[in-house]
């Protein structure tokens, strides 16, 4: 590993945790004192974080004042033009090519379906948000840096390391058949060397939502209706997770589907 | 119980043990909030890139990445007392420090530990 | 009624998990439900023909508990890995290596008694 790569990957790591971005957000507007720190997210972990953040060079700490370093507030900044970047990278992109299936595992929603992990070289890395298009109900995740897309029940998600997860397959060759159009998709575009028109957003129409629902208006996830529940989430106001039905084994199915359409809200 | 928290604190591929609360997690996600926290020597289970082919037994990340509805929170100071700080780990898990940890914890109605 | 659930996966005598899931699970059924799921190596506490020299036989332990109601359930892929095997239901048990009373499920069991519990112990090294 080189330098500059343990280095990238102890940001990523000093990155990967809320508690430490709320710091480095709050530093971006200037130098604070610890105890100002303390006061936003709490003391009790402060000296943990602000070391994790020191020994990825984010931070300066001087006496009992923290500042972000020149290299921590470039990175700021870049991650902000990141997009632009990844657009340049896409000329460059390799065709990829699906490594192998590697398991079948059950489906939770139903049980006569399999989930299947698969291998994707090389790994398509940051080009997958800007593939987002190629895929009509397509959409990236800048958390975990997948690209889920879904067609009739199957719903797959990509991921920038390579690994590829199918759900509500029925058997292998079917995910062969998915993984095969997967990367003819991804392959014809990278031949063309654009990356594809960024597209608006689809649609999740409230009604869907208000569809998949329990329609029980049992209040418990303090509503008034299913209605008015359904409202709120496509206003982002309350996440899926307060509904306590679709938690029931019945709703399984209903809570799968409703997870995919609210990631497009 | 409408939530259960399993702890796993064992390495994987030492044990059946990493490989059962998987199994145990996943099964759960029908009909209640799951959350797998790694802890200790658990911790191990995050790293991206395991390659299980010649031990003859399942990829367990590959579990991980087929059930991405399960929550996965890894204890960042059982990480940090690895040297496990540089390494790459698996994209879908999310890391905590000790107080959000046990936070999590104190939050579902169960905890099972394997 | 209120239900207990207590996961095992310790096999017996390596610990006293076992014997203290039976006391536990002895008190409580004066009051509860209970249940108890057997998970990874605590499949092998219902072996039958168990002869230990100088501790209690656990697997007559795990029968006298069925025979007063607990509902005891072991999980079918660690059974299997052990070499126990779901058959016809003889004795209220599915396994003819196992003592009357506890049968081999899918690990989906699990799931349910959680579901359907209010309160949880897991017992394990």
């Amino acid at each position: 590993m080189s330098g500059n790569e343990s280095e990238t990957k102890l940001v990523n790591f000093a990155m990967a945790n809320a508690t430490r971005r709320k710091i480095t957000n709050f530093l971006a507007n200037g130098d604070r004192s610890t105890e100002e720190i303390g006061g936003i997210v709490g003391k009790a972990m402060l000296d943990f974080h602000l070391k994790i953040l020191q020994q990825a060079s984010l931070i300066e700490l001087e006496e009992e004042t923290v500042k972000l370093s020149e290299y921590g507030r470039n990175f700021l900044k870049s991650k902000k033009e990141k997009v632009a970047e990844e657009i340049v990278d896409f000329s460059q992109a390799k065709p990829v090519e699906i490594a192998e299936v590697r398991q079948l595992l059950p489906c939770i929603a139903d049980s006569s379906k399999f989930r299947v992990i698969a291998n994707m070289a090389p790994p398509p890395g940051g080009i997958l948000k800007v593939l987002e298009p190629l895929f009509p109900k397509g959409s990236y995740s800048d958390r975990t840096g997948g690209l889920i897309t879904q067609k009739g029940e199957i719903i797959t998600t990509i991921y920038g390391t390579g690994k590829v997860s199918i759900r509500m397959i029925k058997n292998e060759s079917e995910a062969r058949e998915v993984l095969e159009s997967l990367r003819n998709i991804i392959n014809e575009a990278i031949a063309k060397g654009v990356a594809p028109a960024p597209r608006k957003k689809v649609r999740v129409e409230l009604m869907e939502i208000y569809k998949y629902l329990p329609q029980t208006n049992c209040g418990k996830c303090s509503e008034q209706s299913c209605y008015s529940f359904a409202i709120k989430l496509m206003a982002g106001e309350v996440t899926l997770d307060k509904c306590k039905l679709l938690k029931e084994p019945e709703y399984t199915g209903n809570q799968e589907r409703l997870q995919v359409l609210t990631e497009y809200i | 119980m409408k939530s259960v928290f399993y702890l796993l604190d064992t390495a994987p591929y030492s044990s059946e043990k990493a490989f059962g609360a998987l199994n145990a997690a996943a099964v759960s996600l029908n009909g209640m909030n799951v959350t797998l926290g790694l802890y200790g020597d658990g911790v191990y289970l995050a790293a991206a890139g395991q390659d299980s082919r010649k031990l003859g037994v399942p990829n367990l990340a590959d579990i991980l990445y087929a059930y991405g509805e399960l929550k996965v929170i890894v204890h960042e100071p059982s990480l940090v007392e690895r040297d496990l700080l540089g390494e790459t780990l698996i994209e879908t898990l999310e890391l905590t420090d000790e107080e959000d940890f046990f936070e999590a914890i104190e939050g579902s109605d169960c905890l099972i530990l394997l | 009624m209120k239900t207990l659930t207590i996961v095992l996966t310790d096999g017996p005598y390596i610990s006293e998990y076992a014997e203290i899931a039976c006391k536990l699970a002895e008190t409580a059924l004066k009051q509860y439900q209970v249940n108890i799921f057997l998970y990874l190596d605590a499949v092998h506490i219902p072996k039958g023909g168990q002869n230990p020299s100088f501790f209690t036989n656990a697997g007559e332990l795990f029968s006298g508990l069925a025979e007063k109601g607990a509902v005891i359930r072991a999980c079918a892929r660690c059974a299997a890995a052990r070499g126990y095997f779901p058959e016809e239901e003889i004795g209220g048990s599915n396994c003819r290596d196992y003592f009357p009373g506890i049968k081999i499920t899918s690990l989906y069991e699990l799931s349910e008694m959680l579901t359907k519990s209010d309160r949880v112990i897991s017992l394990s090294r």
